[in-house]
């Protein structure tokens, strides 16, 4: 592990960007063609879990509901087969006396957090879209469910904890292009000290969710700390993007709720499955 | 005059008058299961709880009797957010009329304004709206564009309002408009508008939470007669800033502290077994308590006259940064029961430091007004 990414994630990160940017919500089609979406499940790709996160970085950073993350994290964790990559994979964890399935997809594959395949015994899947980004399939279960290795928990901490970050970017980049385009008080509201000053510490707190993000990569061990204090961070820097926003901020329509609510999402989620 | 103080015999008589009422007014759906209700269902709560205020004599405590107050200070009606507080009683619906457009037709209104609309603010059947914010005049709140030109009898007002809380369901909007192309803050005027005339469409905004309490406000020849007007022509930002010092001051600040109070006790019950978060919700606690004694302070303060910018600014930045980390805590805490209400609350409460003037605003009044420092 390390602090600095290796070529492959930066390669792998900056063309997923690109997919998920120009085809917006069909962007799946295109990873999978790509081979994007199988790179967790390919050894010669050599993608490790800081890899990993520069992609996941980049899915928060547009927001999107695809199942690139946990079909990356089950190539890497339960060897699918090329069938179910193509489907999407998702990845069923116990939450409050049920099963989540993050990213919930109505075609994806869906596996236990042991890798084997998820038995629905006619249970019904409810999907819970508090999160438009991070849709949950939600399944009642009666009988106790697996739950992930611990090896494989710190990995998603770490993964999850960089999409909290991209979502964080996302704000901070909408923020940035806001204070540019409007105007109070006769000017672009950028010229004011105490906006300039709410971006600057948008980008302070963000700094820092990153650098907890990787030490959530490099501390298996304190990882559900670590993505908890990602997630909180990220939260803080996307507060204040809703702040420089004003009351535009606060509607549906600019769109922040997105990034906010797959962070919060995100946050409950690691936060039970620790 | 000698101001009442907490702790006087006449206040502490009013105290325990309302301790009591409240005991058996506050709904028990309200009481046990508000985190559990949609927003309709608090709003029909709420509006039910207006009628019954006016009904048992608790409308407009620091009205004037002639306007069918009770003729008490602020310091009784202080008094009552903090039992309601204790109660956990729930805030009326008509908190714009009451707390907004009543005091202000009452300090600058004319004898026919107060006659027309004191009565139905009071027992609940209008609720009004504030039309202030535009698109292009948020923080800057002098650059309204919404311009009202001289018809005959009155003006017609046509242009766009927004952020605009409870128009959907408002009878009557409080409005500054602009009427003249003269110097900055001297070009406005403050008028009465009725929103239920031909002109107007309300079309709700969708907030970060789902909710739909504020919408635009679009008027195309609006009407709004002369004796609707409130102070003279090109006076309204005078008017408008005594809305705002209600807006900012202790009885706003008051029924805050009746949510917050609300938020840290579902937080304590949400962290009752989890250590490190009931740590935090206890230091809320705190803090909540803390906010009480500077509402108490604030209150007598203004009753003794002092400026309302002094404690105001600091009173909102207060309570809703307050707020904001009540709400945050719960999202944090998690707590399965009451996942959605805290969701709810926490998207909603971003709001707090926006509304009612931005938080940087209420720091630029400090620096400039209070502290004085120069530019």
């Amino acid at each position: 592990m390390s602090i600095l990414v290796d070529e492959i994630g930066s390669v792998a990160a900056e063309n997923v960007g690109t997919i998920l940017r120009d085809t917006g919500t069909g962007s799946w089609g295109r990873l999978v063609e790509g081979g994007w979406a199988a790179l967790g499940a390919d050894p010669d790709a050599g993608m490790d879990v800081r890899a990993i996160q520069e992609v996941a970085r980049v899915t928060g950073r547009y927001s999107l509901s695809t199942p690139l993350i946990p079909t990356l994290l089950a190539g890497r964790w339960f060897q699918p087969s090329a069938d179910q990559i193509k489907l999407g994979i998702g990845i069923a964890l116990p939450r409050d006396g049920q099963l989540a399935v993050p990213y919930f997809t109505g075609s994806m594959v869906m596996l236990d957090a042991s890798g084997d395949p998820l038995s629905l015994d006619g249970h019904e899947i409810i999907r819970d879209s508090f999160s438009e980004a991070m849709p949950f399939g939600m399944i009642s279960v009666t009988e106790s469910a697996p739950a992930l290795s611990a090896e494989n928990e710190a990995e998603l901490h770490a993964v999850l904890a960089a999409v909290a970050v991209g979502c964080a970017d996302a704000v901070l980049d909408r923020s940035v292009r806001w204070s540019g385009d409007r105007t109070q008080f006769g000017q672009a509201i950028r010229a004011f000290q105490a906006v300039r000053h709410m971006l600057a510490n948008m980008h302070i707190l963000r700094e820092q969710a990153w650098t907890a993000a990787i030490a959530c990569a490099n501390e298996p061990g304190h990882a559900a700390r670590w993505c908890r204090q990602a997630c909180a961070l990220a939260m803080s820097s996307a507060e204040l993007g809703i702040q420089v926003h004003g009351g535009a901020g606060f509607t549906w329509e600019v769109g922040l709720q997105r990034f906010l609510c797959h962070v919060l999402q995100i946050q409950s989620l690691t936060g039970a499955v620790s | 005059m000698r101001v009442t103080t907490f702790g006087d015999e006449r206040a502490e008589t009013f105290r325990s008058e309302i301790r009591s009422w409240l005991n058996g007014a506050v709904p028990d759906r309200w009481r046990h299961e508000r985190e559990q209700l949609s927003p309709p269902q608090v709003r029909e709560i709420q509006q039910h709880w207006d009628v019954l205020l006016h009904e048992s004599g608790y409308a407009g405590l620091a009205w004037p009797i002639e306007y069918g107050g009770r003729g008490m200070g602020a310091v009784e009606e202080l008094i009552y957010y903090e039992e309601s507080a204790r109660a956990n009683a729930p805030e009326g619906f008509g908190r714009i009329g009451r707390v907004l457009a009543g005091p202000t037709i009452i300090a600058r209104g004319t004898a026919g304004q107060r006659a027309k609309y004191l009565p139905p603010i009071l027992d609940g059947s209008e609720i009004w709206c504030q039309g202030f914010s535009e698109p292009g005049a948020g923080s800057d709140l002098a650059a309204v564009a919404t311009a009202a030109r001289r018809a005959d009898g009155g003006y017609l007002v046509t242009g766009q309002k927004v952020w605009t809380s409870f128009a959907q369901y408002a009878k009557r909007c409080l409005m500054l408009v602009r009427t003249s192309d003269g110097p900055r803050h001297h070009n406005l005027t403050f008028l009465l508008l009725d929103m239920d005339q031909p002109g107007i469409d309300v079309r709700p905004i969708r907030q970060i939470s789902g909710d739909e309490e504020f919408s635009e406000v679009f008027l195309d020849s609006a009407f709004v007669a002369d004796e609707d007007r409130v102070d003279a022509e090109g006076e309204g930002w005078a008017v408008a800033m005594t809305v705002l010092a209600n807006e900012r001051g202790t009885t706003e600040a008051g029924t805050r502290l009746v949510e917050i109070t609300s938020e840290v006790d579902t937080l304590l019950a949400c962290c009752a077994r989890r250590g490190r978060y009931r740590e935090q919700a206890e230091r809320l606690r705190g803090r909540q308590d803390l906010l009480r004694w500077h509402v108490l302070r604030s209150t007598e303060e203004k009753a003794s006259g002092a400026d309302w910018f002094r404690s105001g600014s600091t009173l909102k930045v207060i309570w809703s940064e307050l707020l904001q980390q009540c709400a945050r805590l719960g999202v944090e805490a998690d707590c399965a029961r009451h996942r959605g209400y805290w969701r709810y609350r926490y998207l909603d409460s971003r709001g707090a430091s926006i509304y009612s003037g931005t938080n940087e605003i209420q720091r630029n009044i400090i620096a400039d007004r209070v502290l004085r420092l120069p530019r």
